[in-house]
């Protein structure tokens, strides 16, 4: 089911929430209520999936009780291990098999061998990434001595499949929540609500009527890329940018306010990212959750920066390059991983030189630039196709001779929602006083949404 | 100063009721002025093409002289030229084509003639669109959708404004044989002064739009292809399908942009699959290029012109007879 759906906004989500704080209902039948609820928004796609999400759930809720209660060390490394192992073995299985085979089969086409692996036609389940990697958290935190493993059972599941956050995050760590979840409040209150409605209109503003609209306009563009010149490419990927930021940061608005209507707080996922001065300060603004995921769990266990530059170099390349992956198993997303860790051993070494630009006007547009550079990788369907825009970015194949063709409503739509990006404040920071006249204007918004609600456009990030 | 939550709770019961009272006057409107004829009000004209009222009243009007060739499909089957039908087979054409066709409306429209008007066509060619096979259910929700789309809103507005004001030309019409015939495009072929390429951008992104979701053909149009076959073959009558063509560029932009090329499979592997329990005649007609046909003459990215068509019937019907 989508956020953007008539079926969420007008029964889902009004059921879920009289439900919810119905007066008088035990904490724990509230939490089995919520589980509930979230498998029937997952089952919305393919019911299959959800035993995938019961199974992923039971495996780490089983192997955090048994780290935490494992006597020796060699006990609890073993418990981590089986739950690091399930959770990346049903993504290695859904999400990178085929990716796999494919390589082998090509490197196996080039040295001439006929053998090939079969190639399966594996759907991939909306969201796996996310809440296999917050599962993974909950093992890891136990590991580490950070947290303890619950014992009640409906109070995990609640945390590992909570709708507002399922399939595109923010990804939630259990010691962010787990408090939350252990007092759960029993009436509404009329500010968390306000804070829902802003939050949730906001998001679904920045993705009905923004993002889907640029979507709609640069699909054709990148559907036939080969008749891109220079103003066009550049138009496709600028708009391209500006979509997938009100998609992904829409997404994670929405989730932030529903949240706040079930009276939960779930962290920030985007700060204005594309107000950045460096391409490390980016990734701090940038997708948060996951940022932060691969610094405390794959950065930080690769030995961080405690082991002197070149390790440091090496570790930010590592990290950067299975954040790629990450998001897509194909080969543009492992050079579009490659280029961000590149950028940021770039910067780690410029910045220890002093040469960083002194303008911070300067420095905000370099990095937008260079970021802008990856979501051609990003966007494009193969290597090839990114490699072809990117020679039209740069006149490899002229200049548009009749600049008229170029569509006039994207270059205007880019030019404004760009000057929102760089000179706005974000949802976060946007401090309305609630009030009669707020609410005419949040009605009004609410209102043109539904009037898009008819295209249900799927969320970039529900393909990772 | 106010209570903390107050301002709050004010908020929150002006955002319900104004949403709810936006809701209400959206839909009234559109309900009311009905720009689609969907809820029968008709105060004002419908803005849609009345294709399938109009060609229903024009087959009531041939009993003496029923039709013996009905072509079937979407508004990118209503070129295909009844005159040319009957020029190749000597029998008598009507074209039954009407816009955004399902299979379903292809069988309504078979059993509307055999049972209704007792009309036993020979042959019926079916121009079989892959979108033809979408899930046109809407969800649970589809009277909401219809009545609160953007699109629908603002149909309502034009055709106000139209009332107050004067309705446009109409830009296309049928002839008595179900051929339409578009007023405007035609007289710019005709001027020198129609251009194609802004034709064919439009219906990349409408397309790309509408394509968005369609993941699988939908086992109901399957069913009732099927079910299109079993009465034709209970009834005589020579089935004759093709897939018509597109644009290249239309095509290469469903095929980039759309799971187009497996579901094309997928089409042709069902269509393949009936051939042991059906008799039917088929041609993948996709790519005007691969018939000899010209990539130029389309109305936009969708709509063949008649010279294209023409192909399409010749290497499909057989001289004389069908």
């Amino acid at each position: 089911m989508l956020f953007n759906s008539f079926e969420f906004v007008f029964l889902f989500l009004p059921v879920v929430l009289v439900v919810w704080w119905m007066r008088g209902v035990p904490a724990r039948l509230r939490l089995a209520l919520l589980t509930a609820a979230s498998y029937v928004f997952y089952g919305y796609w393919d019911w299959r999936f959800t035993f995938l999400m019961l199974a992923s759930t039971l495996v780490d809720f089983v192997a955090g009780a048994r780290i935490h209660k494992a006597g020796s060390r060699a006990g609890r490394m073993f418990w981590l291990v089986f739950s690091l192992v399930s959770n990346l073995g049903l993504l290695g299985f859904f999400k990178y098999s085929g990716f796999l085979a494919e390589t082998v089969n090509t490197l196996a086409a080039w040295g001439g061998s006929p053998a090939r692996i079969p190639l399966f036609d594996i759907v991939l389940p909306v969201g796996i990434s996310f809440y296999t990697f917050q599962t993974m958290s909950y093992t890891l935190d136990i590991y580490r001595g950070e947290t303890v493993p619950t014992r009640d059972f409906w109070k995990f599941s609640a945390y590992v499949s909570m709708f507002p956050q399922l399939v595109a995050g923010p990804i939630i760590r259990y010691t962010e929540i787990e408090a939350q979840l252990a007092a759960l409040p029993t009436s509404p209150s009329a500010d968390r609500m306000y804070e829902g409605v802003r939050f949730f209109v906001l998001g679904l503003c920045k993705k009905v009527l923004i993002a889907d609209v640029i979507g709609a306009q640069i699909d054709p563009l990148f559907a036939d890329p080969e008749r891109l010149q220079l103003v066009g490419s550049w138009m496709a990927v600028l708009g391209f940018t500006l979509q997938i930021y009100f998609d992904f940061s829409g997404y994670s608005d929405m989730a932030v306010g529903l949240g706040h209507m079930m009276g939960f707080q779930f962290p920030q996922n985007f700060d204005s990212p594309y107000k950045s001065a460096n391409i490390a300060e980016f990734w701090r603004r940038w997708h948060m959750s996951l940022s932060f995921w691969l610094r405390d769990y794959l950065y930080k266990a690769l030995g961080g920066n405690r082991r002197g530059g070149l390790i440091t170099l090496r570790n930010l390349a590592i990290t950067m390059l299975l954040g790629g992956l990450w998001h897509g198993a194909a080969w543009t997303f492992v050079v579009w991983g490659m280029y961000h860790g590149l950028l940021l051993v770039a910067h780690h070494l410029l910045r220890a030189r002093g040469w960083v630009p002194s303008s911070a006007a300067l420095a905000r547009a370099l990095t937008l630039f260079f970021v802008v550079i990856g979501w051609v990788f990003f966007r494009a369907e193969s290597l090839p196709m990114a490699w072809g825009l990117l020679g039209r970015m740069f006149g490899g194949f002229g200049l548009e001779e009749n600049l008229a063709a170029v569509p006039g409503g994207l270059a205007f739509m880019i030019a404004a929602t760009l000057g929102w990006c760089l000179f706005a404040p974000n949802t976060w920071e946007l401090r309305v006083k609630p009030g009669g006249r707020a609410a005419l204007v949040y009605a009004s918004l609410m209102l043109l949404c539904t009037l898009r609600l008819d295209v249900e456009r799927p969320f970039v990030y529900f393909q990772f | 100063m106010s209570q903390p939550g107050a301002l709050s709770d004010l908020f929150l019961r002006r955002f319900l009721v104004s949403y709810a009272l936006g809701l209400a006057v959206v839909a009234f409107l559109n309900m009311l002025v009905d720009p689609q004829a969907k809820y029968g009000t008709r105060l004002l004209r419908p803005l849609v093409w009345m294709a399938r009222e109009e060609k229903t009243e024009l087959l009531r009007l041939k009993k003496e002289a029923p039709p013996e060739v009905i072509v079937f499909g979407s508004s990118r089957a209503m070129k295909l030229e009844p005159k040319y039908i009957s020029e190749k087979t000597g029998l008598r054409a009507f074209n039954a084509a009407i816009q955004s066709a399902r299979v379903e409306d292809h069988l309504e429209m078979l059993r509307f003639l055999v049972a209704d008007l007792s009309m036993r066509p020979k042959a019926v060619i079916v121009g079989l669109d892959i979108y033809t096979f979408a899930d046109g259910s809407g969800g649970d929700l589809s009277f909401l959708k219809e009545a609160l789309s953007y699109d629908h809103v603002s149909m309502s507005l034009k055709s106000i404004y139209y009332r107050l004001t004067a309705y446009p030309a109409e830009k296309a019409g049928f002839d008595e044989d179900g051929f339409l015939t578009y007023y405007v495009y035609e007289r710019q072929i005709r001027d020198g002064t129609f251009q194609l390429e802004p034709e064919v951008e439009a219906t990349v992104s409408q397309y790309l739009e509408r394509w968005l979701g369609f993941d699988a053909l939908s086992e109901k149009g399957k069913r009732d292809f099927e079910r299109l076959l079993d009465t034709c073959r209970e009834n005589g009558i020579k089935v004759y399908v093709y897939i018509p063509p597109m644009h290249p560029r239309m095509l290469r932009a469903l095929e980039e942009g759309t799971p187009y090329r497996r579901l094309h499979q997928d089409l042709l592997a069902f269509l393949e699959s009936l051939r042991s329990a059906h008799d039917f005649v088929f041609l993948d007609a996709s790519r005007a290029g691969a018939l000899g046909g010209d990539d130029s003459l389309f109305y936009d990215g969708v709509h063949p012109r008649e010279e294209n068509n023409r192909l399409i019937l010749d290497r499909l019907l057989p001289r004389g007879g069908a």
